[in-house]
């Protein structure tokens, strides 16, 4: 890890590279999923709260793009966040109840 | 006329050509010109740039003003003044505003003879100062600047005590997210840290007003930009770090680097005084949306085809910004139907009044 946007997990403390397959910006961990207030627009760090935001769904929009919500634990706000390409499968299929009892 | 050397003293302290213009035929029955530096409690303090003087209002400028034709002077006005005795003058004319802060306090919505109140002229541009622990509220500002952007004043940002939270510099990128036009200075008025930058960007013979709750740092960062102690101050309260209303007065300093800053007493409330089309003109990228609206008279709050929902759904505008935008809205309609009231309340007592004169008192 020698990015300074790399980081590591707040909720699960597994390091993260900055590089993320499918989306510009690293938002969040690809193993527990759990991502961190810190940006008011994609990208530019400028959000006070820096609460620890938790994944609460999957939706697919429109177009087939997969998205994950995440909501601060802080604050409540939600957001959406581009799935990115290594985001662990096992952690997606949770929050999708149905799939997930498919899955296990 | 003024010869050069006594047109540069008042020029040290703002007098611009507009002020020469309007004092011209003041000048010519033997008035000076003196800028109102100091005020409260009833009284005035001019200056001329080499003399103090206690101004009152002449009889005729009472007169005046009591028939309503005449403004009341203010901090920064520039007067036409007679002087008598040794410390003394009579205020006979204000001169040409160049610009004009309106200010009147939230919660006065329930009284019909409520006013906006010019509280300062000659401004050229304000300073919103922020205690940045305990004062730190972007809705806050956003109020400040809607009043500022209807009275046609620059502001600017200046975020105090920042050595009092860890990551200072992440609060001027949060603002600058929501107000990408505002510049924002972080200082530390006690060790002198951001002071150099917000010194430099002062310039010279412009007018610089403070504005703020109480506690926020306002006359702590007079004394420092000044390098000496020229007004009051007390700590805050450690209870809840509001402040103790230390400054009590309206007051003129001039700054070393030749900027002139008017300290100010802490704001309890701000209410808003202007229109609602003052409001929403003040909220640029709202105004741009709603441009887009299906409906001309869109309200924002649920109508078809509204471009500012839309944005707000899409994340584009941020919804405390929203929420505040609704908010001021609001105040500013309920401020127009308070005058609108006024209006018709004067109107019916002035036909009456007319009615009273022409048909006598004994009959209706």
């Amino acid at each position: 890890m020698n990015d300074r946007n790399d980081f590591i997990c707040l909720h699960c403390g597994a390091p993260v590279s900055s590089e993320a397959c499918g989306t510009r910006h690293r938002n969040h961990c690809p193993h527990c999923l759990h991502s961190r207030h810190v940006d008011m627009h994609s990208g530019d760090r400028a959000c006070l709260c820096r609460g620890v935001m938790e994944p609460i769904a999957l939706y697919q929009k429109a177009d087939g793009e997969l998205m994950l919500l995440h909501r601060c634990t802080v604050c409540g706000m939600i957001k959406a966040n581009r799935v990115a390409g290594d985001d662990d499968p096992e952690a997606l299929c949770k929050l999708v109840p149905e799939v997930g009892q498919i899955c296990s | 006329m003024y010869n050069h050397q006594e047109e540069t003293l008042l020029q040290t302290y703002g007098w611009q050509q507009c002020h020469a213009q309007s004092f011209i035929p003041y000048q010519e029955q033997g008035y000076q010109a003196y800028r109102i530096v100091r005020e409260g409690k009833g009284l005035y303090w001019g200056f001329d740039g080499e003399k103090e003087l206690l101004l009152r209002r002449s009889g005729s400028f009472q007169n005046r003003e009591d028939l309503g034709v005449q403004n009341p002077p203010v901090i920064g006005d520039w007067c036409a003044v007679l002087p008598y005795g040794e410390e003394q003058g009579l205020i006979e004319g204000v001169l040409e505003r160049t610009s004009a802060f309106h200010k009147s306090s939230a919660g006065d919505r329930e009284r019909v003879d409520v006013s906006s109140s010019v509280v300062a002229a000659n401004i050229d541009k304000a300073a919103i100062v922020q205690d940045i622990r305990n004062d730190f509220n972007l809705r806050k500002t956003e109020r400040f600047l809607s009043l500022l952007h209807a009275d046609g004043i620059p502001a600017i940002l200046i975020l105090t005590k920042c050595d009092l939270v860890e990551e200072a510099e992440l609060y001027p990128r949060r603002v600058q997210a929501r107000f990408s036009d505002l510049p924002v200075f972080l200082v530390d008025s006690l060790s002198g840290k951001g002071l150099e930058e917000l010194a430099a960007s002062l310039a010279e013979r412009s007018t610089l007003m403070v504005l703020g709750s109480s506690g926020a740092g306002k006359s702590t960062l007079l004394n420092s930009l000044c390098g000496k102690r020229v007004a009051k101050t007390q700590e805050v309260r450690s209870s809840d770090g509001r402040g103790r209303h230390t400054t009590t007065s309206r007051q003129l300093h001039l700054l070393p680097n030749g900027a002139l800053l008017l300290d100010t007493p802490g704001l309890r409330s701000v209410g808003m005084n202007t229109s609602s089309s003052e409001v929403e003109d003040s909220f640029e990228d709202i105004a741009l949306l709603a441009s887009q609206c299906r409906f001309a008279d869109c309200t924002h709050t649920g109508e078809p085809g509204c471009a500012v929902q839309q944005a707000l759904l899409g994340g584009e505008l941020e919804q405390d910004r929203y929420l505040n935008y609704l908010k001021l809205r609001s105040e500013a309609q309920s401020w127009e139907e308070v005058l609108n009231m006024r209006k018709q309340k004067d109107k019916h007592l002035g036909k009456l009044l007319y009615h009273y004169r022409r048909e006598g008192l004994h009959e209706r």
